[in-house]
């Protein structure tokens, strides 16, 4: 099982490979084929990192066109998937440094005033809110983590190529997905009142 | 890749930890925006179609300055060739069939207009992509050229409604400039 989904990731990455060579030959053709293989996935990154759906729309469509212009100069040093995931993260961070941070802290008070005027059944609501709950805390983490978390929990990247992505060491990586981890459980559990807050533990950073 | 080798977050996880990581996976996926991947392939697309008209201008123009007496000698030597072949043809046009109304060859290779007006818009430097696309959109603009090396994007408004997005444009805070 486990052979065959190692095989098919090969074959996809070989497919990238391809497509990405065609894409430095100047065909547009494949880009998109490259595009509607990975924009989604790249999508859902880009807003995790910048949490602004505009923004993200705009870091995808600016990292694809960085590998439409440098299509040519891929080194082959990783996945063509990794590296457009890198490109991805730079254009995302670059966007959250140009937004306005107050919008960041608004993120916070969603956390602390929990909506609650729906009115629908009350598992239903608690299980709105779990969800709420969850994407706050997880937009809570320090960036390098939420990143780190994310490319593992979502996208199931190894070790190794999060590592290429951001740039730093495997045990990097590995520390960052631990602390992640711990922070987004005890932020949650905090939140969903299954664990009193300690003093100084209001934000997981 | 190596064989086996586990994803990061599989990584030495006890099963209630992976039941739960599998949990807030689903729920940071419900909570993703959707993504338009046809409009945003659209927009790409316009965007890598103007830069290599962009790009391919300042060539055109530079192969021109560098050759600049062969340019001249070939222009010369064109405007001597379609002067000699009217000479010889046109008498033989007006001995064959008499006088004829003659349509100038430019029409003929003149490309259609755009189905509306174009405007110069300069947006301000804060202003994402995105924003711009839902400005534009909300006005049935369509880009056509551009951002160039000074911002100016080139938008092009149906003709019925052109004064009404022109004046929507320069009000609009987003908008640093439209003309003309």
């Amino acid at each position: 099982m486990e052979r065959e989904l190692e095989e098919r990731e090969r074959r996809q990455a070989d497919q990238d490979l391809d497509l990405l060579r065609a894409c430095a030959r100047g065909e547009q053709a494949a880009l998109e084929a490259l595009y509607r293989r990975h924009a989604s996935a790249a999508h859902a990154f880009a807003f995790r990192i910048c949490n602004h759906a505009a923004d993200a729309d705009e870091a995808v469509c600016e990292a694809f066109f960085e590998v439409w212009r440098t299509a040519a100069r891929f080194d082959a040093r990783s996945s063509v998937r990794t590296w457009l995931f890198g490109i991805v993260r730079h254009k995302a961070l670059d966007a959250l440094r140009r937004r306005n941070p107050r919008e960041e802290t608004l993120v916070e008070e969603v956390v602390v005033d929990c909506p609650d005027d729906a009115p629908t059944p009350l598992d239903r609501l608690m299980e709105r809110q779990r969800v709420e709950f969850v994407v706050d805390c997880f937009q809570r983490l320090p960036e390098p983590q939420r990143e780190a978390l994310h490319l593992a929990l979502v996208e199931e990247m190894r070790l190794r190529d999060i590592a290429a992505i951001q740039g730093v060491p495997e045990n990097t990586v590995a520390t960052r997905i631990h602390h992640a981890k711990r922070k987004l459980m005890d932020c949650v559990a905090v939140a969903t009142g299954m664990k009193k807050a300690r003093p100084g533990d209001d934000s997981p950073t | 890749m190596t064989e086996h080798e586990p994803t990061a977050q599989s990584n030495g996880t006890s099963p209630a930890e992976q039941a739960w990581l599998a949990r807030t996976r689903a729920q940071l996926e419900q909570a993703t925006p959707g993504f338009d991947a046809d409009g945003n392939w659209q927009r790409l697309s316009a965007r890598i179609q103007a830069e290599s008209f962009r790009q391919g201008t300042p060539r055109r123009r530079a192969s021109w300055h560098w050759g600049g007496w062969t340019a001249w000698l070939a222009y010369g030597l064109g405007v001597a060739t379609t002067a000699a072949v009217l000479l010889v043809i046109t008498p033989l046009r007006e001995e064959g069939t008499g006088p004829q109304t003659v349509s100038p060859l430019g029409e003929a290779s003149t490309p259609s207009a755009p189905a509306g007006r174009v405007l110069q818009v300069v947006f301000r430097d804060e202003v994402s992509l995105g924003e711009v696309r839902a400005l534009l959109a909300s006005l049935d603009a369509e880009v056509i050229g551009g951002p160039g090396r000074l911002g100016v994007w080139h938008v092009v408004v149906p003709r019925e409604r052109e004064q009404a997005a022109r004046q929507t444009l320069r009000q609009h805070p987003w908008v640093e400039s439209v003309s003309p």
